[in-house]
């Protein structure tokens, strides 16, 4: 199964690394001398529904009325077949607007050999459908288990290019170090990204009939913890080359879209608080021979705190900012350039929310938002920018269970 | 403007709330760390482990005993006290914590989170009874089923 999956990859790269990592595992899978004890296959899922109650503009649908178009289900699969080598496969299906209406999509699916060399280094590797690695939340932005609130922060994990960040068909590597002092980990990957038609809009919009045809993704994260958690900091970069060709007659023509992200992240945590903050810069370039278009890069960052009051409920509360050029804070020039509202080139908004989790299964969360600008907005959802508002809130209550 | 100000202002009296829950609160466990001991399966040959290497094994980073032997990892649940106390005083890392890197491991694939068992007999047959098991149990419950190991 692995193999039919990995093969459509190698043919069209004819890259030599996929084949040989999958040898390498073969070989140590027969060569483990401890076979394990019982069925080491797990699985988890999840299921969320939220209801989203919006002033003014629109998210997740008509969310102006109230929308119940928040719900994710998620179902993986993990097997450890020696210490070493591990397979898993994680499927989700979200509801949150008209583009992503209950497909099914492979969130992941990889597999993952990891040796210790001595008692503090570890190296490993992975190949297929891999998670992207990008800041503290990417991996497991859809489990709202694992989120610090009802979304992962909308600065950074936003919907705009979401399959890019999400998830790449490629393979991996990683080095665990760990000291006395803390824990260094280096994970490096290398492949093809995901782009669906969503992004491709994003990217290319709607006008331009084009096709991607060369979606190279590259990524690095470089974590350190302290070794008793209290500080985790991370520094993660995605760069992607992407190129597209354009029907015969279109007004434009091919190009190429070189996309270059870059996260910083910390963490403080005690015992009772929990300090995040994190930094990005996204920058997406247009190069359309023989004129380059240099834009400027999409900045945000947000400061959360989170508060356990005991092990059933805890409070939140976090601001964020967006810019989509950060020497144009206002939108002013954005709103001369494009003749569109200054307000869609920036968002800025304080969340507070809180959450209650009777038990390990289940979990509610009850917040409200307050936005100024509309740059996080989708089209979809608001076709007309000059009918969008400045000032906004956002109001949602979510239920999530988890086995 | 008005619903502005009115977060900043609900954000201001989250974070009085919290400076005076923070002080406030510093309930002592009920069980003692120093009652808690460390325990393998009695084919494990080793008689004491390191912290670090401790904090790896329970943070379910670390996947074999340095003779290649599977480790399999066995906690009580997340509001037990004395899990609570194992996971403060000997590993020294908040509950919440350990969880939500077990979450982290099970949602992204990359790893899976420890088997629970629901008293500390059950953790002690559990132990006892699985090859390169490690687990976690009061001093009084200890016997020659089972394997202590010392932490340096």
């Amino acid at each position: 199964m692995l193999t039919n999956y990995i093969s459509p990859y190698t043919k069209t790269n004819k890259s030599v690394y996929l084949p040989s990592v999958f040898v390498f595992i073969s070989l140590s899978l027969m060569n483990s001398p401890f076979a394990l004890a019982e069925n080491e296959t797990k699985i988890n899922g999840f299921i969320s529904q939220g209801i989203i109650y919006t002033s003014e503009n629109k998210i997740n649908g008509d969310s102006d009325s109230g929308s119940f178009k928040l719900t994710e289900l998620g179902l993986n699969m993990s097997k450890r077949f020696t210490p070493r080598v591990r397979l898993s496969g994680q499927a989700i299906s979200r509801i949150v607007d008209q583009e992503s209406d209950g497909d099914i999509t492979l969130d992941y699916l990889f597999i993952d050999y990891k040796v210790p060399i001595n008692s503090s280094i570890q190296l490993g590797g992975r190949a297929g459908r891999i998670k992207n690695v990008i800041g503290f939340y990417n991996e497991t932005r859809d489990v709202a288990f694992t989120r610090p609130s009802i979304s992962a922060p909308e600065s950074i994990y936003f919907d705009f290019v979401r399959d890019l960040q999400l998830s790449s068909d490629g393979v991996a590597g990683y080095a665990e170090w760990r000291s006395i002092s803390g824990t260094l980990l280096l994970e490096l990957g290398s492949g093809k990204a995901r782009i669906n038609s969503e992004t491709e809009v994003s990217l290319i919009s709607e006008t331009v009939n084009g096709k991607f045809y060369k979606e190279d993704i590259e990524q690095a994260r470089l974590s350190y913890a302290l070794s008793d958690q209290s500080w985790r900091f991370a520094l993660s970069k995605i760069t992607a080359d992407l190129k597209y060709k354009t029907e015969p007659l279109s007004f434009f023509g091919a190009g190429e879209i070189p996309v270059d992200l870059r996260v910083l992240s910390v963490e403080y945590a005690s015992e009772l608080f929990v300090l995040t903050s994190e930094y990005m810069l996204l920058d997406i370039d247009y190069v359309q021979p023989p004129l380059p278009a240099r834009i400027q890069p999409i900045s945000s960052w947000f400061i959360q705190g989170q508060y356990h009051h005991n092990s059933n409920w805890s409070i939140y509360s976090r601001h964020e900012q967006l810019y989509f050029n950060k020497n144009d804070r206002d939108g002013s020039q954005f709103s001369q350039v494009t003749g569109l509202p200054a307000h869609s080139a920036f968002s800025s908004s304080w969340l507070v929310g809180v959450k209650w989790q009777p038990s390990y299964n289940w979990m509610l969360l009850a917040e409200i938002r307050n936005i100024e600008g509309t740059a996080e907005l989708s089209r979809d959802n608001n076709p007309n920018p000059f009918e969008t508002k400045k000032y906004w809130q956002a109001v949602s209550v979510m239920l999530s269970y988890r086995f | 403007m008005l619903t502005r100000n009115y977060s900043k202002l609900i954000f201001g009296i989250l974070l009085l709330s919290y400076v005076t829950f923070a002080t406030s609160k510093t309930a002592p466990p009920s069980i003692e760390q120093s009652e808690i001991r460390i325990v393998t399966h009695t084919d494990i040959q080793q008689s004491s482990i390191d912290k670090s290497t401790l904090r790896a094994i329970f943070f379910m980073h670390l996947q074999e005993w340095p003779n290649g032997e599977p480790v399999k990892v066995f906690v009580l649940r997340d509001r037990n006290k004395t899990h609570q106390a194992f996971s403060k005083g000997l590993l020294g890392f908040f509950p919440y914590q350990l969880r939500r890197n077990w979450d982290k491991l099970v949602f992204s694939g990359t790893g899976e989170a420890p088997e629970e068992v629901k008293s500390i007999d059950k953790m002690k047959s559990a132990v006892a009874g699985t090859p390169g098991s490690i687990g976690y149990i009061p001093l009084n419950f200890i016997d020659e089923n089972l394997k202590v190991l010392e932490v340096k």
